[in-house]
Formats: structure tokens, sequence, C-alpha cells
């Protein structure tokens, strides 16, 4: 066809090499093995489902918010149902596979949103990320995939360890979930709740103390309430006390040992203790031994509270228990029973290291040494404790010169006979007052007003006044003739003197005007709140401020004097 | 009309190299090299059909979780967005940059899938010695050479964006697993458009002629 075909063409080379091991099979081989590990871990990372239960959806949105444990991301949630009953909203989040073995029946679930209580701020982050469900694992349990979130954050979670205890009270007052518990101003738990107990008569408060402090709550450990602030009105006056500001408006428990009851077992999990009211309260339980007596007061009990103190001598013995007024219609007479509780306890016994009694003997010793005591003259009155709040407590004293009346209308009760409301105190202040009014020198008074009296009363009727009166008068007269003669010879002259003077005095005149304005003049220049003194007191400060300048460029030079040359560094 | 000369029909190749005509008498073995300039001869692209066809079934494989998973994860003021090809298509459209979101879905859904399609019908009509339309199918290799490069705009977007966006707790940008996937679909799509050998598409024109 062409001149091509005519010439020989080049043979070619042909030189060992190697054929390609290589197959190109490889690569959709490592494609798919790719492809695969990736869709193999995207199975393996879908862990399971699962659904919380929640009053409503507050931030949470679908896609972003996470379910968190420890701050780490284990889950996200995907969807959010209305309940078919409308009772909530069923959150539905996926779980990763790590995650997985913590969905279980003990696991708990809230959500973490941005809070500001009296236990602080929690939650701040979440202002920037948005609101993410918390969950706390729990211990062990059943898989579970259907939950109900709390509504708020627990106080405690399961890695937490300590001791729960029940604290039974008769009023709740200021404790709540997650009032601190106090031992010697040291947060050492947290109350997690409360409910009514099961008789409906007290409340159950759900005590946590963490650990080491659960060693602490032994058997006979005390809680008291701490909370708010604590007025005592007692005999010394008012006593106003709050723990910590946290305390006073949050409340607190606090708990200790007695020393007695040191050597006590660790109170067991669980265990059921008494919550006082404060801590007078639990000082005054220790008294468990109580002797009711009855007092009749003829007087007013006003100022009598139930409550108030029985004392012996100034020392508290007991405490008053019932207030009441009784009317006996058939005498027409009324009584006003006053109940009081004697705590024996109180009372020490001489020889109690030496001689070794029973409990119940102790008992009967005290009771019997109190009738003994009425026997020997023992009466009840009432004492006015503290003027300022016209408080009354109840003061026994031994006054055996007086007459025990009894009027006891029913023997329920022993009963203690009282004195009137004894008048010693106004008596003593009028003695002291009568006291004063004696030290005063009214004697010495009285005489030397009337030694002053005496001396007017000579000089007035000795005769000299009249006298010295007469002579008055005369040189009155004389006067006048001098007076007359100046006026006739004298005046003449000294009224060319007076033109004089008057010029000279016109000229002073004129010049103290000038003098006038010009001071007053200078004194608004001066005056506070002038500009010129304005300006003048700034100068002086400028002038104070460069001075001082000055004296420091001055020390700093003396101290560098190389900075002449190589400047200030 | 007879049929036109080729290399091949007259028992010679052509080197790649320098072009020097070469007769094929040794080159049987695949070790045959050009006696001028040393390089390997070979009458057609060796394997042709067998190696766009792995290509292309290997960029299909990575194909899938290229678009399953997310090629960018954006974390701003603590909140993270994962977004993949067609999510963030979407998402543009919603926000009414269509324009945009246009020439995305044109650079990273469309380009892939005509390639990997084109490429597909070219090695198949080959196989079947479909004897229509060469010219046509030529103007579509040629087509689907041309526009492979086009559809790394993504990639290149993703990475301009992880080198610019580094304000940490405001914002960060992260790669995620479904753009090294895109980037290989779009790697291994050019070698096979490579690998294909267009002169297939002519060998058997001789046979028209003489039918």
């Amino acid at each position: 066809m062409t001149d091509d075909s005519g010439q020989k063409l080049p043979e070619a080379k042909v030189r060992r090499g190697y054929a390609s091991l290589m197959s190109i099979w490889i690569v959709p081989a490592i494609a798919l093995a790719v492809a695969g590990y990736l869709i193999f871990q995207a199975l393996s990372d879908r862990g399971s489902e699962i659904s919380i239960i929640f009053d409503n959806a507050e931030g949470m949105v679908p896609g972003k918010t996470q379910l968190k444990y420890k701050d780490v991301n284990i889950g996200t949630l995907s969807r959010i149902d209305i309940l078919d009953n409308e009772e909530g909203v069923s959150m539905v989040i996926d779980v990763t596979r790590e995650a997985d073995k913590y969905l279980t029946d003990t696991a708990r679930f809230w959500v973490v949103s941005p809070a500001i209580g009296f236990q602080g701020i929690t939650g701040l982050q979440t202002l920037l990320s948005g609101s993410f469900i918390e969950i706390d694992p729990g211990k062990g349990g059943e898989r579970k995939t259907k939950f109900t979130g709390l509504r708020t954050a627990p106080v405690i979670t399961s890695t937490d360890k300590g001791t729960e205890y029940i604290l039974s009270t008769e009023k709740l007052s200021n404790i709540n979930r997650g009032t601190p518990i106090i031992y010697k101003g040291l947060q050492v738990g947290s109350v997690l709740g409360y409910r009514l107990a099961d008789d409906r008569k007290a409340i159950d408060v759900y005590a946590f103390v963490q650990e080491p402090y659960d060693d602490l709550v032994l058997e006979g450990t005390n809680f008291w309430n701490a909370g708010g602030i604590n007025v005592s009105v007692s005999t010394s006056g008012i006593e106003l006390g709050a723990n910590s500001l946290q305390s006073l408006v949050a409340g607190a428990i606090e708990f200790g040992t007695r020393h007695i009851y040191e050597s006590t077992f660790k109170a067991e999990s669980r265990h059921r203790f008494k919550l006082y009211d404060n801590e007078q309260a639990k000082d005054d339980a220790r008294f468990t031994e109580k002797v009711v007596y009855v007092l009749y007061f003829d007087g007013s009990v006003s100022g009598l509270t139930v409550g108030g103190s029985v004392e012996f001598k100034g020392i508290k013995v007991g405490s008053v228990r019932d207030i009441s007024l009784e009317i006996d219609e058939a005498n027409q007479k009324y009584y006003i029973p006053v109940l009081i509780e004697i705590e024996p306890q109180r009372i020490k016994l001489t020889d109690d290291g030496k001689k070794i009694r029973s409990v119940v003997e102790r008992r009967e010793l005290r009771q019997k040494i109190i009738k003994d005591l009425i026997q020997r003259g023992l009466k009840a009155k009432l004492k006015n404790a503290n003027f300022l709040t016209g408080q009354l407590i109840v003061d026994l004293d031994l006054v055996p010169d007086k007459p025990a009346v009894y009027v006891s209308t029913s023997d329920r009760y022993p009963e203690i006979p009282t004195v009137p409301a004894d008048l010693e105190e106004i008596t003593s202040s009028v003695a002291q007052l009568m006291a004063k009014l004696d030290k005063l020198p009214i004697e010495r008074l009285g005489k030397s007003v009337i030694g002053t009296m005496e001396g007017l009363d000579k000089f007035i009727n000795s005769g000299e006044l009249q006298t010295t009166i007469a002579e008055y008068r005369k040189l009155a007269v004389s006067i006048r003739v001098v007076a007359e003669n100046i006026d006739t010879k004298t005046l003449p002259n000294i009224g060319k003197t007076i033109d004089g003077v008057r010029e000279a005095i016109q000229k002073i005149d004129a010049t103290l005007v000038s003098a006038e304005t010009m001071f007053t003049s200078v004194n608004g220049l001066i005056a506070d709140g002038s500009p010129f003194k304005y300006d003048l007191m700034n100068m002086l400060q400028e002038l104070a401020a460069a001075s001082r300048a000055v004296r420091s460029l001055a020390d700093f030079l003396e101290r560098n004097p190389s900075s002449l040359i190589s400047g200030k560094r | 009309m007879t049929a036109p000369v080729t290399a091949k029909s007259i028992g010679a190749i052509s080197c790649h190299v320098c072009g020097l005509l070469v007769s094929s008498g040794l080159t049987t073995t695949h070790n045959a090299r050009c006696p001028r300039c040393d390089a390997r001869l070979h009458s057609r692209k060796v394997n042709s059909l067998s190696r766009t066809w792995a290509l292309l079934i290997a960029a299909g494989i990575l194909y899938v979780p290229a678009n399953v998973y997310p090629v960018l994860t954006l974390i701003s003021f603590g909140r993270s967005t994962t977004n993949t090809i067609m999510g963030g298509v979407i998402e543009l459209a919603h926000s009414g940059q269509m324009v945009i979101a246009i020439i995305v879905f044109v650079a990273s859904v469309f380009v892939p899938i005509f390639k990997i399609a084109a490429l597909l019908f070219l090695v198949v009509s080959v196989q079947l010695r479909l004897k229509v339309q060469r010219r046509k199918r030529a103007v579509l290799y040629r087509f689907t050479e041309f526009i492979g490069r086009w559809s790394m705009i993504d990639i290149f977007m993703i990475s301009i964006l992880i080198g610019l966006v580094k304000l940490q707790a405001l914002a960060t940008v992260t790669a995620g697993p479904g753009a090294i996937a895109f980037a290989a679909v779009v790697i291994i799509t050019m070698f096979a458009a490579m690998t294909f050998d267009p002169r297939l598409i002519w060998d058997d024109e001789g046979d028209d002629y003489d039918g």
C-alpha cells in the first residue's frame, strides 16, 4: 500500500524482567477491606437504644444533646417522643457499645442544666454547650432499656462511699434535700431526702455520711438541727448564734458523740437516730429521768412559759411542763396549777464516786432527797429572770420559816408549796437609793446657805448702804456742775478740735471703706469653691508632685549614676 | 473502502515513548523493549480492561462510605455538627444558597457517579464488541478524563477549612472518614480513566469493512 511495506522494521530487544507480580485486583480488595472495616465499625459502635422518661424536654435537642458519664460522652439523643398518656416525654438515646454495661436497673438519669442554689452554682459549662443528660450507673443489676429520669441531680452518686442513716424528727423545719451534715464545722455528708414515717407521726430524714467520717457515727451519737439562727433568751440575756451563712440559709444537721458514749459500736447502715431540734434539746435529752411536781401560785403567772427553767439557788434542775387554769365552782375559787419536771439526774451526789449504787438505787435516792428537801421547807416562788423581757422562772429555795400551804385539789402529782413572789428585789433597790441619799452632805449645804443669807441681811440692815447712796447723790450733783462749766467755756475750742478730728476720721473712714472692698474681693478670691482657690490648690499639688518627681529622680541618679549615660533601664 | 492501516494490522508496535515502529514478532513476551529508547513495548495498554474493571469496582465500593460517613465535623462553642456530603448539600439548599448547593452537588455527587457509570459503559461496550457509535464513545471517554479532576473541589475545600479554622474553643473543623473515602473514590476513578485504552474502541473496526 505504501512505501513502508518494503522496509524492514527494527526488532525489539528482549530483556529479562519481572513479570508484574502485583495484580490490579488488589486495589478493589483493599477498597472492600476498608469499606468493610468502616461498616463493621459503624455497626459495632452502634450500641443499644434506650428511652428515658422526663417531665419535659427543656433544653433537649435531638442529634445534639449528649448522654454523659463523668463528663465522657457515651451517647446522643436521637429523638424525643411525647408519651401517649401525655405525662411526659420519652428521650430516645443511642448509647455507645462501651457504655452498654451501665444500662442496668440501678442506673439513674438526670438532666444537667445551669442552676444557682444555696449550695453554689452548678452546671455552668452547660450555658455554652447546652444541657446534657447525665447517668449514674449504679452497681450491677439487670439489663434495662426503659428508664425514668430524676427531676433533679441526686445528692450522691454510686461512686460516693459512705453510710446512710435515718433521722427521725417531729418537724422538718428547714431540712431539705442536700442540707449539709456537719461534724465540728466540717461538712461530711448531706441529706438525701425525707419522707413521712410509716406511722405518719414523724418524718424520716435520710442522711448520708461520707467515708471515712461515717466511722464517727456511733450508736450513742446525737444528731441535731444546727441550721437557722439560734436565739436563746435566758437569765443571762439574749444569745444569738448561727453556724455559718450557708447553714443559716439552707439549714444544717450537726452530730457529735458525748464523751461517755465514745466506746459504743459504730452505727450500722440505716440505723435510726432521733434528730433533736437544736443543740440545747440534745443536751437536755440526756436527763431521761423526770419527776413531776405541781405548784399553785396565787398571783399572776404572766411571763412564765412552758419550757421555762426551774432553778434551785440559780442552778437549773428542771423545766416547766404545763400551765393551766382550774376553777372550783362550788367554792368560787380558781387555781393555777403549774406542772414542773425536776430532772434528778442534774443533781450530783457527794459520795457518788465512793459508793457503788445501781441505777435503780440511785434514782430512788435522788427522789428521796427531793422529798426530804420539801419537808425541810423547800418552797417555790416566781422570780423575774430578765427585767427586759419580763420572763419569769420558778425558783426553788429553802424557806423553813414560812408555813407550807398545800392547796392541791388532787393527789395526782406531789405538791411543792409556794410563797408569793418576793419583794426582796424592790426593797433592796429602795435601800440602795436611801443609802445614796444618806451620803449626800445635806447638813453642810444647809449651813452654808444659812451663812450666806445672814451676811446679806447684815449688809442690808447695817446703815452703810444708806450712806453710800447719799454719797453717790452728791457726786452726781458735782458732775453736773462740771459739765455745765465745760459747756460754756471750753466747748467752742473743743468744737474746732472736733472739726479737725472729724476730718481725720472721715479720711480714715474712706481708707477703711477701700480696705473693706479690698478684703471682700480677696475673700471672694480665696473663698471655698472659687476658681482662683481651685487653681491655686491645683498649682500647689502640681508643684508638690513635681518636687517629688525631682526628688525621686535625684535618688535614682544617686544610686545609678551610670544611667546618665546608659539611660534608665 | 478498506479498513485503515494500524500498527497492529501490519504486525508492528509503536513505541509509546519515542514513536518508533517495531516489528511485533518478538513482542509476545512482556519483556520486549524499544531498541531505540529502551521503553517497554506493548501494542495496547496491558490488561487495560481488567485493570479498569478492578479500579471501577474499588471506586464503587468506596463510594458507599464516602456518602454515608461525615466528611466534616465542625465544633463551635462546644457543639459539634457533623455533615455528610449530601447532608451538606441539603443544608446549603435550605439556607438559600442554591448556587453553591448546585455546585457542590455537581462536583461531589454527580461527577463521581457519572464517571463510574461512563467508564463502566465504555468497558462493557468494548467487551461486548459493540460496533455502533464509536466516535461518540470516544468523545465520552475524553469528557470523562477531563471532568475527573473537578470532583476534588470538596476535598480542597475541607483541607482549606481545616487549615484556617483553628480557633480551639470557639470553632474547630476536622475531616471525617467520609472525606478520605471520597478522596480515594476520586483518585481511583482518575486512575481507572487512565488505564482504559481508548484504542480498544476502534480495534475491531476492520471487521466492519471485511464483513
